[in-house]
C-alpha cells in the first residue's frame, strides 16, 4: 500500500514537466481572398506543404510546392520582402471584403489586407501578386 | 506563488507611467499589423485593468523590469504592455461582463478569470529559439508560464491571447504534448477531442484544441468593436493551421472566412 502510495506521488512529481510550442516547423504564410473566386485561404508551412481552403466548396485541398515554388516564396516573404510589402497594408481591412484584387496575408508580421491595385511600388507589388498566383494556382489544382 | 498576490498588486498601483519613449524590448521592432494599436485604446490602460491582471497573474516587477517594459506599460512596443493587451482581448474580446463560471460553452466568457485562476505566475524572457511559450505544472515543482520573445513580437495580439489560453490548459489539465502531427517536435495534440497526454493529466482537448476553441469562438462571437475584417482572418488563420498542423489525427473540421466550421474528411 505504502509502496504503491510513493509511486503515486513520484509519478505525480515527474508529471512536472514542461509543455511548449516546440513544433519543428510552423505557418510560413497564409493568403485569403474573399469576394471573387477563388474564394479561400492558402496556407504554407516551413516544411513546404500547403494546404487550400476552398470557402465555397468547403473543401481542402493538400499538396507540397515544388522545390522551385518554394524557393520563389522565401524571396517574396523572407523578413525584408514582407516588410516592404507591409508598409503598404490598407488602413481599412474591410476593402478585402469585396473587390477582386484584395489579399489578407498573415505572417509573423500580422495579418493585414493589400489591394493589388492600390500599390505603386513594383517591388511589394510583385510580393503580393507571387502569393496571389500562388493562391490562384493551388486553388485550380 | 500566489500569496505574493496583494503585495503585487499594491506595488502595482504604484505603476508610473513614465514618459513617453519609443523602444522595444528584446531588440526587436514591433509591428504594425499586430493589432497592438487596435486593441490598446479599447481598454485605455487604465490603472484598474493593470492592477487586475497584476494578480490574476502573479506579474512580479523583479522579472518585468528594464526594456521588458514595467517602467513603461503603457507602450506598446514593450512585452509588458503587449502580453497586457492579449489579456485585455482575453477578457473583454467577447463579452463586457467577463465571468469566472465556465458554465458557458463560449470559451470567450471565462477564458480571462480561468486562465488567471490557472497559470501560477508569469514571466518574460527574451530567448527564442522558434518556442512561444513554455509551462511548468507538477507536484513538487515550481509552477510557472515563460513567455518567449516569439511570443511578444511574432505573434498577433490575438495569436497571444490564445497562446495564454492554450498555456493555461497545460497548467490546468497537465496537458502534455506529443510530437506526433504535422509540425512534430513537442507541439501536437493526438486528436481533437481527447488531447491531454501525460502523467496525471485530464480528459476533454488538450491544449491544441483550446487554440482552436478560442479561435473559433473569437472569431464567429468578438464583440464588433473588438474586431475587424484583418482579425478575424487573422483567428481564422490560426485556428485552421492548428487543425491542419497540431493534431496527430486531423480533426477533419476547418473553420471559414466567418469561422464557422465545415468537415473536410
Amino acid at each position: 500500500m505504502m509502496r504503491n502510495v510513493m509511486a503515486a506521488i513520484f509519478a505525480l512529481a515527474v508529471a512536472g514537466c514542461a509543455s511548449r510550442h516546440d513544433e519543428s516547423s510552423r505557418q510560413v504564410v497564409s493568403v485569403s481572398h474573399l469576394s471573387t473566386p477563388p474564394v479561400g485561404s492558402l496556407s504554407v508551412s516551413s516544411d513546404s506543404a500547403y494546404e487550400f481552403l476552398d470557402f465555397r466548396a468547403q473543401s481542402a485541398l493538400r499538396g507540397r510546392l515544388t522545390e522551385s515554388e518554394f524557393a520563389a516564396l522565401n524571396v517574396h516573404t523572407n523578413q525584408s520582402a514582407l516588410r516592404e510589402l507591409y508598409a503598404h497594408a490598407e488602413s481599412d481591412s474591410s476593402h478585402c471584403d469585396g473587390g477582386g484584387d484584395g489579399y489578407l496575408v498573415t505572417s509573423v508580421l500580422g495579418t493585414a489586407c493589400f489591394v493589388v491595385s492600390a500599390i505603386a511600388d513594383s517591388q511589394s507589388r510583385a510580393h503580393l501578386e507571387f502569393l496571389a498566383s500562388l493562391l490562384s494556382q493551388k486553388a485550380h489544382k | 506563488m500566489k500569496i505574493k498576490i496583494f503585495a503585487q498588486a499594491a506595488a502595482a498601483a504604484l505603476v508610473v507611467f513614465a514618459a513617453e519613449h519609443s523602444y522595444a524590448g528584446c531588440g526587436r521592432v514591433a509591428s504594425a499589423s499586430q493589432f497592438d494599436s487596435f486593441y490598446a485604446p479599447l481598454w485605455g490602460c487604465a490603472q484598474t485593468n493593470i492592477n487586475d491582471m497584476w494578480s490574476r497573474f502573479a506579474f512580479d516587477a523583479a522579472d518585468w523590469g528594464g526594456d521588458m517594459g514595467y517602467s513603461n506599460v503603457c507602450d506598446d512596443s514593450t512585452p509588458l504592455k503587449r502580453t497586457f493587451n492579449a489579456m485585455q482581448l482575453l477578457a473583454y474580446g467577447m463579452t463586457n461582463a467577463p465571468t469566472c463560471s465556465t458554465s458557458s460553452s463560449n470559451v470567450g466568457m471565462w477564458a480571462y478569470c480561468w486562465a488567471g485562476d490557472n497559470i501560477d505566475e508569469i514571466y518574460p524572457t527574451c530567448e527564442t529559439g522558434g518556442t512561444r511559450a513554455k509551462t511548468q505544472f507538477g507536484t513538487f515543482v515550481d509552477n510557472y508560464t515563460k513567455l518567449y520573445q516569439p511570443f511578444f513580437y511574432d505573434e498577433t495580439v490575438v495569436q497571444r491571447a490564445g497562446t495564454l489560453f492554450h498555456e493555461a490548459r497545460h497548467a490546468n489539465g497537465w496537458c502534455s504534448h506529443t510530437s506526433t502531427c504535422a509540425d512534430g517536435g513537442d507541439s501536437c495534440d493526438p486528436n481533437f477531442s481527447s488531447g491531454c497526454v501525460g502523467t496525471g493529466s485530464g480528459s476533454g482537448p488538450g491544449a491544441n484544441g483550446y487554440t482552436v476553441l478560442y479561435m473559433n469562438w473569437f472569431a464567429t462571437t468578438a464583440r464588433s468593436n473588438w474586431i475587424n475584417t484583418a482579425i478575424r482572418a487573422n483567428a481564422v488563420s490560426e485556428g485552421n493551421y492548428y487543425l491542419t498542423r497540431r493534431f496527430g489525427t486531423d480533426p477533419c473540421f476547418r473553420m471559414n472566412s466567418a469561422g464557422y466550421t465545415f468537415k473536410t474528411c
